[in-house]
């Protein structure tokens, strides 16, 4: 397996009324070739800030991001951009804020790689149409505007748009967090086959637990900034270690009422705290419901506990 | 188990055949369709549907709070005494905020966001209980404790900007039970939440039902949630309801294909690694073109040539299981079951 992305140590801190908020405070991560890397966290754990700062479209504060042990720049230029984006794309949560209401669906798709040369001038159309078709809209798609799609059909664009681009690496956003279940599943299918058939490595980010284990090969858990947990999806679902993995999966509802009924009520207490404001030692003490003395003391570390999987927490120091 | 509709003597709120219709620059549309339900006292109905099924105006037309251009075209939604569809602008006034309360699905927009917490709450309250000034605050106080929100006196001072969303969606819930309710409609309470504080909100709604036997009709497109509150299940398509029963037949034996469809869709936590989501082809109708025989026709994998000429006629499948579909007609050669035209 080679791997490509590497990012290290990586923070984004960004400054409000004098204070400091640490969206992403020293994350580090790695990415194989073909490989799929789940990222979930609830809003405000810096899943998103994390995504945009590996792809470019922040500065990093601190910490390296590495495409196949080069270093990228620490602030993008433009040329930058050129050359980066044609190795990794992104598509977006909303995919009606993401896409130009006055361009048609061919030219949102064929824009970027117009741009950057990607095919010879007279293929564009040609490439258009295939991607078009790929996502499962159809060349005839490509004379219409983006209000004349459904939500579904929307973010097939949004796919399209990206992998017309040839990239190496696919961040999704919380691609399916505003579609409908029905149509949720053909995305989610979508993306598996696509991956799958082209061979693309993929970062998935997702609030849905359940949704992203549908993708990923490897999942990190994330909370305040920081990651708390990560391993092999499988092993993550079956035996979650840190205490806010095991809260999440029991919040999540399952549509199944007899195993709902029967299931523990593990309920979190209070909201996730500020990142203006991070709490000195552990960063889940104060819901945690095994928290020791020690915990508000001392920031544990990301720890290997198991072959793959390491956690963040002072139980398993 | 919950009695069928025809002896619903005690239920806590009757919804008959209700059509509701928006008018446009494109003419009138049917955008609800014979709606029927039912909720006992103390129970929870979920109903359940995708994005513009008509779930949320179903609820809407039952509060008399339908957007200008809509209005109920037929249908009566017997609560108490009282058909709600019929009632003077005032005396609707009398029922609603005080013994039946909605929630909404943002809190945020819901809330006026140039006034405290507080002042918003002890205006429910002087207006519905005639309070005065100082006992409502007190009141405001003690509601706001026991939707679990701490430090209550110093939270209605300050302003919705101030809290987070799981807290002013408890604010909300506290807003609504101001006036004792007897039925809460909850719309979406928690779609715009985490997980984690989703889960605080079911079980506060839950922990409340349980307090003081209020009926809630939960209306929400999570096959999750359901699971989680629901005793009754509905489940709308395109203005209709397509399949309604107990919680627990419905997910053990679902038999509309939109309803399979629904929940083969649904991600599971326990489902392996391996396995794939199935999902239903298509995208629902718009209700604005007008539709001639089932309007799931265009996307199911069991559709027959009469589901695409005439609407699916009610069926029972058991007492109090209800669906319309063409496959398990009597008329229908292939069907593999057979169910009795409901009454």
């Amino acid at each position: 397996m080679t791997q490509l992305l590497d990012v290290c140590e990586l923070k984004k801190h960004f400054s409000a009324r004098g204070k400091t908020a640490h969206a992403v405070d020293g994350v580090s991560l790695t990415l194989n070739e073909k490989e799929v890397l789940g990222i979930v966290g609830e809003s405000g754990s810096g899943k998103s800030t994390l995504a945009r700062t590996i792809i470019g479209l922040l500065d990093k504060t601190a910490g390296t991001v590495s495409w196949r042990g080069e270093l990228l720049p620490q602030r993008y230029r433009r040329s930058d951009f050129r050359h980066y984006a044609a190795i990794m794309q992104m598509i977006f949560q909303d995919p009606q804020g993401s896409l130009d209401p006055r361009m048609t669906a061919g030219e949102i798709v064929a824009e970027g790689a117009r741009l950057l040369k990607r095919y010879p001038a007279n293929q564009l159309p040609a490439q258009v149409d295939k991607y078009l078709t790929l996502v499962g809209l159809g060349a005839h798609s490509a004379d219409r505007y983006p209000h004349e799609f459904s939500g579904g059909q929307r973010q097939r664009l949004g796919i399209a748009r990206a992998l017309m681009m040839q990239p190496q690496l696919l961040i999704c956003d919380e691609p399916v967090a505003a579609l409908d279940v029905s149509v949720q599943a053909q995305i989610v299918n979508l993306l598996a086959d696509l991956q799958r058939d082209m061979g693309l490595s993929m970062l998935f980010i997702g609030h849905d637990l359940s949704i992203v284990r549908y993708l990923s090969d490897r999942i990190i858990v994330m909370y305040l900034g920081v990651v708390v947990e990560e391993g092999p999806s499988e092993q993550v679902f079956k035996q979650p270690l840190h205490p806010y993995t095991q809260m999440l999966l029991a919040a999540s509802p399952e549509p199944d009422p007899v195993f709902e009924r029967q299931r523990p009520r593990l309920l979190l207490q209070g909201e996730v705290p500020s990142p203006l404001n991070i709490p000195p030692g552990c960063r889940f003490a104060s819901r945690c419901p095994e928290v020791t003395p020690a915990c508000k003391r001392r920031e544990p570390g990301l720890i290997l506990q198991q072959p793959r999987r390491k956690v963040r927490c002072l139980l398993f120091a | 188990m919950l009695k069928p509709m025809t002896s619903n003597r005690t239920a806590l709120l009757t919804i008959e055949k209700l059509s509701v219709q928006v008018t446009s620059r494109a003419g009138c549309q049917r955008v609800i369709r014979d709606v029927n339900l039912t909720l006992q006292h103390g129970r929870t109905l979920a109903l359940v549907g995708e994005s513009g099924c008509g779930k949320s105006m179903t609820m809407r037309s039952v509060m008399g709070l339908l957007p200008r251009a809509a209005s109920v075209v037929a249908g009566r939604a017997i609560f108490g005494d009282m058909d709600l569809l019929q009632l003077k602008p005032r005396a609707l006034n009398r029922v609603r905020g005080k013994r039946i309360a909605m929630i909404f699905q943002e809190p945020m927009s819901a809330l006026n966001p140039t006034l405290r917490i507080g002042t918003q709450i002890t205006e429910v309250l002087r207006l519905q209980q005639e309070l005065s000034k100082r006992n409502a605050l007190r009141r405001a106080i003690e509601l706001l404790d026991s939707v679990g929100i701490p430090e209550p006196a110093y939270r209605c001072r300050q302003y919705p900007f101030e809290l987070s969303g799981g807290m002013l969606q408890r604010a909300m819930i506290a807003m609504a039970l101001a006036g004792e309710p007897e039925l809460l409609i909850a719309d979406e309470p928690t779609t715009a939440l985490d997980t984690t504080v989703q889960a605080q909100i079911l079980d506060l709604l839950k922990h409340i039902q349980r307090q003081r036997g209020m009926g809630i009709v939960l209306v929400t497109h999570d096959l999750g949630v359901v699971a989680r509150m629901a005793d009754q299940v509905a489940v709308m398509y395109a203005g209709e309801i397509v399949e309604q029963a107990s919680v627990d037949r419905l997910f053990a034996q679902p038999l509309h294909p939109y309803t399979q469809g629904l929940l083969a869709a649904t991600p599971r936590l326990s489902a392996a690694s391996s396995d794939r989501l199935e999902a239903i082809p298509g995208t629902p109708p718009d209700l604005r073109v007008r539709q001639t025989g089932c309007s799931f026709a265009s996307r199911c994998t069991h559709c027959m040539q009469i589901c695409r000429q005439q609407s699916a006629p009610p069926l029972a499948a058991a007492a109090g299981h209800d669906l319309s579909c063409w496959r398990y007609h009597a008329a229908n050669p292939g069907a593999q079951l057979v169910l009795e035209a409901r009454r």
